[in-house]
């Protein structure tokens, strides 16, 4: 099973970090997933912050990945396509460059008087360097030029099409694949770019006989934050404006509802949205924090793989109006265990195994006595103490590898911490205690006693005396690991020791 | 915890077999001489006493190092190391228990040597080996050596 993504615009960017979280908990199996970027706003802060947070994850998962360890985390081999925007390599990226408007005048006034209708001068002046501006209109007519040939088309779409047929095998009737397109409903690009792009795929899909063995999902992300426009912002110039965002939701919902593109389509949204702190037309500015809907999104991508059988409609709602608990969570007996394991891993490791790597590298004669788990995966000093074929824990390699896996670590926390804080005054996000995740200069706290507290609704982790640090790292200390040990194998036996 | 125990109890045995059966033994055959006092009586009236008191101050050290250590909230590195004073202060106790046995349970000035010898072999099997293979825990490598000790008899 393959599975592609194609993410549309800030929004569909912010869906697709929530995925890579989640696949990094062991929530997406051991499939690759080959993400295909869509934005014409390349420096977009949201788009900017996923792409770091899989590049922290790459690094993270090729540095732990030697350990060979069976366990869940990091399975999931992510891929990017880099980012595609229409612009790439245009010096003028407004509308009426992209479609030559001036040459209409001598060569096809006809065509000319008819974009005149269509947009007025602004839309067609306007640089589109930091997306569609809220305009779909403007979004679909560039996004539908793109060609869809393998042979033709540009990059990366012509490797998206060649892996898909690839997959497929010639002929077709190859492993299930699976292209999951996500965006907002309610914006530019997303509103623009995911029917066109939709459509476009589907219709290469039928043209070359695969329709049947890879299905189209998508995920339409409904107006789930709001910002204020500033009052010195020209009320005259083209920007998204937050109060059409229902209304554009309306009339895009009756489109979906008469073009039957997706085998299955996911639409979240929240009745109370988050506000924006910051207004920003687009650029590296435009970067809103995670928000627990996307933790939902990641889940439908999750729902949409995991199918056999695709349900045209699914539907999901929350218990209480005030809270999101477990109990809201679908598929709670798989997914609760499987991000708690990772929240815990991560905690600990930050707040407690690092910190002691570190600061044990400088006099590890003293280390090894003191913290009796360092000889199971690391080459104890001394004479006649046996380790060989165990790594140093001053090589290169293995401190890199720690700085690999605190990087993934403050990248997962910070996320896991943020969707909580995303409820507003209205909700309360009551999965993990966020507050002890981070304190307030976003670190995470080396506060070892709250350990067994982070996952709400788990009494049994904060009764039980064989799930402290002390006990987890006693379990460390007595665990025969296979080789290769070192850093890696650390990591991996720890994880498996932090299941709850 | 089992194995600590274990450990601990064959450890005290054998001790008990060199100080109340081996020692005096070595002095009856006059291996260790002694010329001075009537060796059987010395044995009875001042050996023993002062033997019991040096095995039960060290069993007694043993006994509390592995209670501390098991009741001992360790999460890190730098808070396990401390308690290698604790092990030290506990060492005083079986020190304190030869000095004892020396001062007010022998009158043989011939014997001082050989007996503060045996006595000092006594405590560092039945104090320092015992804790050094039976600490509990991420305790388990603090007395002095036994990272060492324990690697080479592959009680890791």
């Amino acid at each position: 099973m393959s599975l592609y993504i194609v993410s549309i615009g800030g929004t569909g960017a912010k869906c697709v970090e929530s995925i890579i979280h989640l696949a990094a908990a062991g929530l997406f199996g051991k499939e690759k997933i080959q993400v295909l970027f869509i934005d014409p706003d390349e420096s977009n802060g949201n788009l900017t912050r996923t792409r770091e947070t899989l590049a922290t994850y790459q690094a993270c998962r090729r540095a732990v990945s030697s350990s060979g360890s069976e366990t869940p985390w990091m399975q999931t081999p992510i891929e990017a396509l880099e980012v595609w925007s229409p612009f790439s390599g245009s010096l003028n990226k407004s509308l009426g460059a992209y479609f030559n408007y001036e040459s209409y005048a001598f060569n096809s006034p006809g065509v000319g008087h008819l974009f005149d209708v269509l947009y007025t001068q602004g839309e067609r002046e306007a640089n589109l360097d930091v997306g569609f501006r809220g305009r779909p209109a403007i979004g679909s007519a560039i996004m539908s030029q793109v060609k869809l040939d393998s042979a033709t088309s540009q990059e990366p779409w012509r490797s998206l099409l060649q892996s898909i047929e690839l997959d497929q095998g010639v002929g077709g009737g190859g492993s299930k694949t699976r292209i999951f397109i996500c965006g907002s409903i309610f914006g530019g690009t997303g509103a623009s770019g995911f029917p066109t792009i939709g459509r476009l795929l589907k219709n290469k899909l039928e043209k070359s006989g695969m329709s049947g063995s890879v299905k189209i999902g998508g995920l339409l992300m409904l107006p789930y934050f709001q910002f204020s426009v500033p009052a010195e912002q020209d009320p005259g110039a083209i920007y998204a404006r937050p109060e059409q965002f229902l209304l554009n939701t309306e009339a895009a919902l009756r489109y979906y509802q008469a073009q039957p593109i997706f085998d299955s389509i996911y639409l979240l949204g929240d009745q109370d949205p988050a506000s924006v702190a910051q207004f920003s037309i687009g650029k590296n500015t435009q970067k809103n924090d995670p928000h627990f809907i996307e933790l939902y999104a990641a889940l439908a991508a999750r729902h949409f793989i995991a199918q056999d059988e695709l349900q045209p409609v699914v539907l999901l709602s929350r218990q209480d109006e005030q809270r999101v608990t477990w109990d809201d969570i679908p598929e709670k007996a798989v997914v609760k265990p499987n991000f708690a394991n990772a929240v815990r891993f991560a905690y600990l490791w930050a707040a407690n195994l690092s910190p002691e790597l570190n600061a044990g590298k400088g006099n590890i004669k003293n280390f090894q006595k003191a913290a009796p788990w360092y000889s199971r995966f690391f080459k104890p000093q001394g004479l006649f103490l046996g380790g060989r074929g165990m790594p140093d824990l001053n090589d290169e390699v293995q401190q890199d590898t720690i700085q690999c896996i605190n990087g993934w670590c403050q990248s997962f926390l910070r996320w896991v911490s943020l969707i909580h804080g995303s409820g507003g005054s209205s909700r309360n996000i009551q999965l993990f205690r966020h507050a002890l995740l981070m304190d307030s200069g976003g670190n995470v706290p080396q506060v070892t006693e709250n350990f067994p507290k982070l996952v709400l609704g788990a009494d049994n982790l904060e009764q039980s005396k064989d799930v402290t640090p002390q006990a987890i790292k006693e379990k460390l200390m007595n665990i025969t690991p296979e080789p290769p040990t070192g850093v890696s194998g650390l990591a991996a036996t720890l994880y498996s020791l932090c299941k709850p | 915890m089992v194995g600590d125990v274990i450990r601990i109890l064959s450890v005290a045995i054998v001790g008990a077999v060199l100080m109340f059966l081996v020692q005096p033994w070595l002095f009856q055959s006059g291996i260790v001489p002694i010329t001075l006092v009537e060796p059987e009586t010395w044995l009875a009236e001042k050996y023993s006493v002062g033997a019991a008191i040096v095995f039960s101050t060290s069993l007694v050290a043993t006994i509390l190092w592995y209670i501390s250590a098991l009741r001992a909230k360790v999460t890190a590195f730098n808070e396990a190391s401390p308690l290698r004073l604790v092990w030290g202060l506990l060492l005083l106790v079986p020190i304190i228990g030869i000095c004892v046995a020396l001062f007010f349970y022998n009158n043989s000035s011939e014997a001082l040597l050989p007996l503060t010898f045996m006595y000092v072999v006594d405590v560092v099997w039945v104090y320092w080996f015992t804790t050094a293979i039976s600490s509990p825990g991420l305790l388990k490598f603090i007395p002095p050596g036994s990272f060492t000790v324990r690697h080479l008899i592959g009680l890791k």
